[in-house]
């Protein structure tokens, strides 16, 4: 008995110092965070690579205004064709978003003192949109696709605000974009490229482009906060500067005269990269 | 120890009038013996070079992963067999017999089950004559005489002539026997070859259908589920012109249950029919499977109201010699394909096409044909075509493919180019070099 209660009070003292070790550890461990952080924000202030460049990576929700053409003249065939239409012709059901995805490269040339980065960019997108074709004499749907492959295109000058994040700690960083737009697009089947008579006699492929305008607002995430130590190292080994997720509303008005209107007002998603 | 040829070579140089009365006790004795010495010689096999041929001698193609000792259902259907290398070291010690080879699923080196009618399991799987040669070469083994009496009754003999004898389902393995026999008695020791057997074709698919394309007719089946050896399916066509189409195939098609018909204004189709689902709902513009449940089906699944005729398939038939393959789906979930060409001739506008779907398994094996279902080679309003008819004017369509927009794409292009070169103009700028090697580059 005496044997086990003497182990018993070692066993019990061992506990109140395991206890008490580890929360000695794990203040000192707040500490250290805070001291690491601390030193991180002051260095990172002073070691900061030359940051001069941002790639997007973006999604997208996608649905042409094709219709929007006034020259359709309230006529809705891209409905008709993607979508559904009610026997009086009035789109009932419109086509579903499709899948966009692409790229923008930046060039974050000016710095501007306390406000932000301005600087060109293009950006190559791409998506596309298939459906069978539906038969000429009775309008059902055929055994053979009718596809559009778009390729949205701009080039824009772009502007984030990254004052918050810098001067005040705040991960957010607004931009706006603007500048012009260009799609092209083609309407091919497993056949290849649809082709069409003009008026002249002369045969022509389905495909073209639009041109018109783009513009675009939203805010980046800054990730840097995070993992501080990931972003410093990533900046010390690659000189990226910072990781950010974005979102953005984007306006590409396609507008262009008498053109297949390829564009769209959408919301966009995606990563950006700065270095 | 007895050196048989050189005594075979002494008598057969005199004659057994001429031998002296003191050589009759050894002479017994030796023909009492060779037989016995003989059935520890047998007959040989060279399984490894045996070859699995065609019913004109040429080479089977080769399976992958199969023993070829493995009769498929196609094998049988194309009278396919087996070349095996024989090789007959104790001819000679059996003057008066011939080489028999016997098949069955039992011993049949039993007389019982050879030659005992009440009780015979096994039957000859070799008509021919076997030279009586050491080496008489390779021997012709054929599958349907391999196949020929698995009822095992020689009054149910089925014979290897009759097509019956592979449309019989069977999945059992059939040994070969190779023996000497007086007619009655296996002589000497027997050879035997093993082969297994699978002629249990696949099940026909389900729910066959053919979709109306420009220049192209879709076929979708149901794959067959849980039919582990199925590979693929086959598409049989048969095509016939709006000429040569048969009243009963000219029936107009009834239209799916969730179709309705479109209408068409102005060269705009203001009704697309349908409503369900979205070949791309998930950005997935190649996703045809979805789309494929989205088209208006034009069969019935072998209905005779689905109008679908055919000239030599018929459903739940296997595929007749002449039938034309048109199209092969690898893979045993695959549902569909697309017809492009029947016989090497691109489908035109008005060639109605006739189909019928079986499953292949990994032995070769072709199983049923399906219901049939039939389509047309039709012109389909693409995209464009809709889009140009919608138009005010079809010039406002073209203007998009002319290249109107060419002088402004381009100044939009030299612009951008040029706004880089002064922006990299900027960037080399020597202030803006020292601001990023002191480290106060943003």
């Amino acid at each position: 008995m005496i044997r086990r209660s003497s182990l018993g009070r070692i066993a019990s003292a061992a506990a109140l110092l395991c206890v008490a070790g580890m929360s000695a550890d794990a203040r000192a461990q707040q500490t250290s965070i805070y001291e690491r952080d601390t030193a991180y924000l002051r260095a990172k202030r002073i070691q900061d690579s030359p940051q001069w460049f941002a790639l997007e990576l973006r999604f997208a929700p996608y649905v042409p205004k094709i219709d929007s053409a006034p020259e359709l003249a309230g006529k809705t065939p891209f409905c008709a064709v993607y979508g559904t239409v009610s026997s009086r012709g009035v789109c009932t059901e419109t086509p579903n978003p499709r899948f966009m995805f692409g790229l923008e490269f930046d060039v974050q040339v000016l710095k501007i003192p306390y406000v932000g980065t301005l600087g060109p960019g293009v950006s190559f997108s791409y998506l596309s949109v298939s459906r069978p074709a539906l038969v000429s004499a009775t309008g059902q749907p055929s055994g053979q696709d009718t596809s559009i492959e778009i390729f949205p295109l701009y080039g824009s000058a772009v502007l984030r605000v990254d004052v918050l994040h810098k001067q005040f700690g705040v991960p957010i960083v607004p931009y706006a974009k603007a500048g012009l737009g260009l799609g092209f697009w083609r309407n091919y089947s497993p056949n290849g490229t649809i082709k069409f008579n003009r008026p002249d006699g002369t045969e022509q492929g389905a495909k073209g482009y639009s041109f018109g305008t783009h513009f675009a607002f939203g805010g980046m995430l800054r990730l840097d906060f995070l993992e501080p130590d990931s972003a410093r190292t990533l900046d010390d080994a690659i000189g990226i500067n910072h990781v950010s997720l974005f979102g953005e509303y984007m306006l590409l008005n396609l507008n262009q005269s008498g053109a297949l209107r390829v564009g769209a007002n959408t919301a966009v998603f995606g990563v950006t990269t700065e270095f | 120890m007895v050196d048989r040829k050189r005594l075979c070579a002494s008598l057969g140089r005199s004659s057994l009038l001429q031998v002296p009365p003191r050589f009759f006790l050894p002479l017994a004795l030796f023909f009492a013996l060779v037989p016995a010495r003989a059935s520890a010689q047998s007959i040989t096999l060279n399984q490894t070079t045996a070859k699995r041929v065609n019913a004109d001698g040429s080479n089977a193609p080769a399976r992958s992963g199969i023993n070829q000792f493995q009769i498929s259902r196609e094998d049988c259907d194309l009278d396919r067999g087996y070349s095996i290398p024989i090789t007959l070291p104790d001819v000679s010690a059996f003057p008066l017999l011939n080489v028999e080879i016997w098949a069955g699923a039992v011993d049949c080196k039993d007389n019982n089950n050879r030659t005992v009618a009440t009780t015979q399991q096994c039957w000859k799987a070799f008509g021919g004559n076997i030279d009586r040669v050491t080496n008489p070469g390779n021997i012709t083994l054929k599958v349907r005489d391999l196949l020929a009496n698995d009822r095992t009754k020689q009054s149910t003999y089925v014979g290897p002539s009759s097509i019956d004898v592979c449309s019989r389902n069977t999945f059992t393995n059939v040994t070969a026997y190779f023996f000497y026999s007086d007619g009655a008695n296996v002589k000497g020791a027997a050879a035997q070859l093993e082969f297994s057997v699978n002629t249990v074709p696949p099940a026909a698919p389900a729910e066959p259908a053919a979709v109306d394309g420009d220049g192209a007719v879709s076929v979708s089946w149901k794959p067959i589920s849980g039919a582990s050896t199925v590979q693929g399916y086959n598409v049989y066509c048969e095509v016939s012109s709006d000429s040569e189409v048969s009243p009963t195939s000219a029936t107009i098609r009834p239209l799916a249950a969730d179709a309705t018909l479109g209408e068409v204004d102005g060269g705009v189709v203001s009704d697309s029919g349908t409503s369900s689902g979205d070949a791309a709902a998930n950005g997935d513009a190649s996703s045809s499977s979805d789309a494929a449940s989205d088209r208006a089906t034009s069969s019935s699944g072998g209905d005779p109201t689905n109008g679908c005729s055919a000239r030599i398939l018929v459903p739940g038939q296997p595929p007749p010699s002449g039938a034309v393959l048109c199209a092969q789906a690898n893979g045993p979930q695959v549902s569909q394909a697309t017809i492009r060409e029947v016989n090497g001739r691109a489908l035109k506008l008005g060639d109605r096409v006739t189909v019928a779907i079986a499953a292949r398994d990994r032995f070769g094996s072709v199983g049923n044909l399906s219901n049939l279902a039939c389509a047309s080679s039709i012109e389909v309003t693409d995209f464009f075509d809709a889009y140009r008819g919608a138009a005010s004017s079809g010039g406002a369509a073209n203007c998009s493919t002319t290249g109107k927009g060419n002088g402004a794409a381009s100044a939009v292009i030299v612009g951008l180019s040029a706004l880089c070169i002064v922006l990299r103009g900027r960037r080399k700028h020597p202030s803006q070099v020292a601001a990023g090697q002191k480290g106060v580059g943003r």
